[in-house]
């Protein structure tokens, strides 16, 4: 590792440069992973211990035991006896510096024993909880339902009107189709934040407010998707689909047996940034949306956050639920993903 | 499996046979290759609904005022929307003007966007240029730095909200160090400067794979010959690289701006809705507020402020269009 | 199968005309070539046969039925692309039936017509192969086989052998003449090699800038060229030419005088002709021989093949290079001067002003 670590352009001698560069990369990772870790490993501890400071850094929980004689659980110290012998006990009560704890082993008996000779037994606990304890009892069930909904319904909306204007670009001619490509290229400057009040109120005009097809509908005709498939198209043959129309295909089969099978790399790095931008959408479900059991899990953690802004453990382990799809997604496929990006520009 | 996909396949096969049916009436009636407006239709509709037709309304809505949703319910109030925004008595001055939200909003958006520009910009040229010199591990830094790109606004939001809270880790290692326990996004400088460093963090990865594609295509041999002439990498960067980046540059920093202008998701989450106070409230939330969180909603007033914001990106727009023909030669 | 008219054919693409008022006549189970040069407008012709292409003005006839508005399927024509344009995503097996089943043929039809063309063809062993595992001769075939098992009336070929390499393009022209007489239907077949349509071809049709210039038996194009075009274009190498004047008229030919040979007499039709008129000669490589005195040429070039000659050479006076053909052996060195001998029954002369061929007298 620190050989790899260590490679630079010059074989052998590292150069300040290279250091400096090693140097960028390591806190820049460390910049980037700690605070995501961070909330990971936090979103797995008790209520109790999110709200302890200093923080730990492991997920912990105290140890309790069963004792005969008392009705509670008791916390289980390890006693460090003045004669270096060391000793599990478990804790009655605590008294200023005083302790009085009983001897697991025997139960009958009670010890005083000075509370600096005594520290607390923690185990690594996961506290699973967090991230089922939501779903049950808040709505978060219905909020990830909702978002896959929408991500799956909009992703294939996406990929069919998208992959059919595109169609329509890169193999037909017929009038006014530059001026089309154009209007359709000129969306992709137009930002949702300067339409989104007109947008909304054809929302309500359509009366799709709060409404989960007013979020998928305003969303998948993609200037980048149209844009990306014609690109894509425009290498396929036109010999190709005129020899289908030879073999007595209609144009719509054309598209649906010739063309869309062609079209699958393009359509599936389409397909990917189209789940990442709808899993991810906030300003516009937030705008359209306004009845939580309609909420995708963006907008529902928002307003979950904003109202029970205490209850970190919960809020970071949804947090978590809404990181994990996007991160398997990019692990499994980053290499399209970061090419997609750096060719076309898209994000 | 493969007898269930081949089922689930015959059945879409017949559902898209019954589809074509109409199509091939209609490719009949109008040939081959006008069936191109059928194929377009759907999208253009989509983009007609959602886009070309709230364009004409933010422009009409700006110049009719009153509380009623529907068009014709509004009166025309001329320019009334705009001069209401635009009355100030200092510009400098955000408690001067009538919409002094409005003006906040305008000055903390205008900061915003120097900060998180030129700090987007240079992080990122910083790292493309780093990336660009390994020749092993490229691939995994470059996803390790894009990662952030890919999470919700509101993901980025809650942790670094987490991670800034008052039993933070951050507070907790300040504490360590000696120093003094503090509620960061409460204090106002201290907030602004977490929400421009959450943003640089949030998209830095985005702009480091753009400049990494240029720098990419850079020619070696340029590089090949300074080596031969003995010349230094710093000295490279200073006159090679530079130079012949900073077409591509021009291009990122005016992307950086339109974006920036438009800020609002991760700092609205990690703010708490643009505070404190209205520390950190931009334009894009006061357009929110106005026409869908306020008592009364000002349909009219948002979207005057809409268009007048909607001018600016058109601006920076056209710029980059220029800018980026330029830099094709 | 299907006879095919063409009358007053007219194609323009935006303002620019490629097909000029193109008349032609295909009998039921001909199979014609078109040739000409690059960019004539062959493919044109073809699509617009074919139905790929709307036509500007007039009329496409299929056994004197006027097809000008129905789609390829229904025109049920078959056309192999010069590309093959196989469907990349299917099987050898699928690209064959593809066709049929957008027929909604029934399924042991389907079955039946795949395999009886995979076997004419020797595709059997390569059906559940993808285009991309296959040779450019196995592609060629798959394309083909394609076009067939439609039962088309008519065939299209746009330069189908284009892409293969000599040896297998002479063995497929070979295949494709065998199933013209099997399947005795119509075809027609575009090229720009005139060799492959001089052997296949029944009838060539010889277009250049949108416009016919000859159609004919092959023979007749190489012996009877309407005009000079056509009389360049057919016959490789290249018929020679020069530059010369009518100097006499009469009822057995027309006399004519140039550079290298004097007060000449060609045995063609002499109404159109006029004394003074400037003319171009047109000879063969193949009609030129060799004798103990006559034209004088220095070689500048000798290529022997041991079973026959070319021999290039400048002829006083002439701008350009003649070249000779001998069908036997013929030692020389380059720089020796040899005199050649043209016979007047073999000569051309095309009007200058007109670019048409005086008409043969025969013999
Ligand atoms: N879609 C089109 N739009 C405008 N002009 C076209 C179009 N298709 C062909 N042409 C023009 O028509 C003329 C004839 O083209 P065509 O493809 O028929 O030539 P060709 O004889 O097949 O040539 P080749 O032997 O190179 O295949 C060319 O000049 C070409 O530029
Ligand atoms: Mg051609």
């Amino acid at each position: 590792m620190l050989k790899f670590l260590t490679r630079t352009r010059h074989h052998g001698k590292m150069d300040i440069t290279d250091i400096l560069s090693w140097l960028w990369l390591t806190l820049g990772t460390a910049v980037i992973a700690i605070p995501i870790a961070w909330a990971m490993l936090s979103s797995l501890k008790t209520e109790a211990e999110v709200n302890s400071f200093p923080p730990s850094l492991i997920p912990q929980s105290t140890v309790n035991t069963q004792v005969e004689g008392y009705d509670k659980d008791l916390s289980v110290w390890k006693w460090t006896q003045p004669n270096g012998e060391i000793k599990n006990v478990a804790l009655v009560r605590r008294i200023g510096i005083k302790a009085t704890v009983v001897d697991i082993d025997n139960p009958e008996k009670t010890l005083q024993v000075p509370t600096s000779e005594i520290t607390q037994l923690k185990d690594v606990n996961f506290q699973w909880q967090n991230y089922t304890d939501p779903l049950e009892r808040f709505d978060f069930f219905t909020y990830i339902n909702n978002t896959v909904f929408v991500t799956v319904v909009a992703t294939i909306l996406t990929l069919l009107l998208n992959s059919m204007a595109a169609f329509a670009l890169s193999k037909y001619k017929f009038r006014g189709k530059n001026a089309i490509f154009m209007l359709i290229l000129s969306t992709l400057m137009l930002p949702l934040s300067v339409i989104m009040v007109p947008a909304f109120i054809v929302i309500v005009g359509l009366n799709l407010a709060d409404n989960l097809w007013g979020v998928i509908f305003a969303t998948v005709a993609t200037p980048t998707g149209v844009f990306m498939l014609r690109q894509y198209m425009l290498t396929i043959p036109d010999d190709l689909i005129e020899a289908a129309r030879v073999d007595a295909a209609s144009e719509f089969r054309i598209y649906w047996r010739i063309v869309l099978p062609l079209c699958a790399p393009a359509l599936a790095v389409l397909a990917i940034f189209s789940v990442i931008w709808r899993w991810n959408d906030f300003l516009w479900p937030l705008i359209v949306l306004s009845s939580p059991e309609n909420y995708t899990l963006q907008i529902g953690l928002n307003a979950f956050q904003g109202q029970f802004s205490v209850e970190w453990h919960y809020i970071l382990a949804m947090t978590v639920i809404a990181l994990i799809p996007v991160t398997i997604v990019f692990l499994v496929l980053q290499k399209y993903i970061t090419e997609g990006v750096a060719g076309s520009g898209v994000k | 499996m493969k007898n269930l996909s081949a089922f689930l396949f015959s059945i879409l096969d017949k559902f898209m046979r019954f589809i074509e049916l109409p199509t091939v009436y209609l490719q009949k009636k109008i040939g081959v290759q006008r069936m191109g407006y059928l194929f377009v239709a759907p999208n253009m509709v989509l983009f007609s609904l959602f886009v070309f037709l709230p364009v004409g309304l933010a422009i009409a809505y700006a110049f009719t005022g009153g509380t009623n949703m529907l068009i014709w319910d509004r009166p025309f109030i001329g320019f009334e929307n705009f001069s209401r925004l635009l009355n100030c008595g200092s510009y400098m001055d955000p408690a001067s003007c009538e919409f002094d939200l409005f003006w906040t909003a305008i000055h903390n958006t205008w900061w915003y966007t120097l900060l998180n520009a030129t700090g987007t910009l240079v992080m990122a040229l910083i790292t493309a240029v780093v990336l660009n010199r390994l020749t092993k591990g490229k691939a995994l830094f470059r996803s390790i730095f894009f990662y952030p790109v890919l999470l919700s606004p509101v993901v980025v939001g809650l942790i670094w909200k987490w991670f800034l809270a008052r039993d933070g880790l951050l507070n907790s290692l300040v504490l360590d160090l000696g120093g003094e326990r503090t509620i960061f996004l409460l204090e106002v400088w201290w907030s602004r400067f977490w929400v421009v460093y959450v943003s640089i963090w949030f998209h830095m990865g985005f702009f480091t794979l753009i400049i990494l594609a240029g720098l990419q295509a850079i020619p070696r041999d340029i590089y090949e010959a300074a080596k031969v002439d003995g010349t230094s990498e710093w000295r490279q960067f200073w006159r090679i690289t530079l130079p012949l980046l900073t077409p591509n540059l021009l291009v990122v920093a005016v992307l950086l701006l339109i974006r920036s202008v438009q800020v609002f998701d991760e700092a609205w989450v990690l703010t708490d809705g643009g505070g404190p106070g209205t520390a950190n409230t931009f334009i894009v939330q006061f357009i929110y507020q106005t026409a869908f969180s306020s008592e009364v909603r000002l349909y009219g007033l948002a979207s005057a402020a809409s268009v007048l914001m909607g001018l600016a990106l058109l601006a920076l727009t056209l710029i980059q269009v220029w800018l980026a023909k330029k830099a094709e030669y | 199968m299907a006879a095919i008219q063409l009358k007053n054919l007219h194609k323009r693409y935006e303002s620019i005309d490629v097909m000029h008022h193109v008349n032609v006549d295909i009998e039921d189970g001909e199979f014609v070539a078109l040739v000409g040069p690059s960019g004539c407008g062959k493919s044109t012709l073809l699509r617009l046969i074919s139905g790929l292409e709307d036509i500007t003005s007039g009329e496409i006839l299929f056994d004197g039925k006027v097809v000008n508005r129905l789609s390829p399927a229904e025109r049920e024509i078959a056309m192999v692309f010069q590309s093959y344009a196989l469907y990349p995503h299917m099987t050898v097996k699928k690209n064959l039936s593809f066709g049929l089943e957008n027929l909604n043929m029934d399924r042991a039809i389907i079955e039946e017509r795949i395999q009886k063309a995979a076997k004419l063809l020797d595709l059997l062993p390569y059906m559940d192969r993808k285009p991309r595992a296959l040779s450019g001769g196995q592609r060629q075939r798959v394309a083909i086989g394609r076009a067939i098992v439609r039962n088309p009336k008519v065939f299209l070929f746009d330069e189908p052998l284009s892409n293969l390499d000599a040896k297998l393009r002479v063995q497929t022209r070979g295949e494709i003449t065998k199933l013209h007489k099997k399947l005795n239907t119509t075809m027609i077949y575009v090229t720009h090699d005139q060799v492959e349509a001089m052997t296949m071809a029944e009838k060539i049709v010889v277009v250049n800038a949108g416009k016919i210039e000859q159609v004919g038996k092959p023979l007749d194009l190489f012996e009877r060229p309407a005009n000079r075009f056509v009389a360049e274009f057919i016959g490789s190498p290249k018929m020679n030419m020069f530059k010369s004047k009518i100097t006499n008229v009469s009822d057995s030919g027309i006399e004519v005088t140039s550079n290298t040979i004097d007060h000449f007499c060609i045995p063609v039709a002499s109404e159109n002709a006029k004394i003074g008129d400037s003319v171009t000669l047109g000879v063969r490589p193949s009609h030129i021989e060799i004798a103990e005195s006559g034209i004088p040429l220095e070689i500048t070039q000798l290529e022997c093949m041991g079973h026959e000659t070319f021999i290039y050479g400048s002829l006083k006076g002439e701008s350009e290079d003649l070249v000779a053909h001998l069908p036997h052996h013929f030692e020389a060195e380059i720089g020796d001067t040899i005199y050649l001998r043209f016979s007047s029954q073999f000569m051309h002369v095309f009007c200058d002003k007109t670019d048409q061929a005086f008409k043969r007298i025969e013999s």
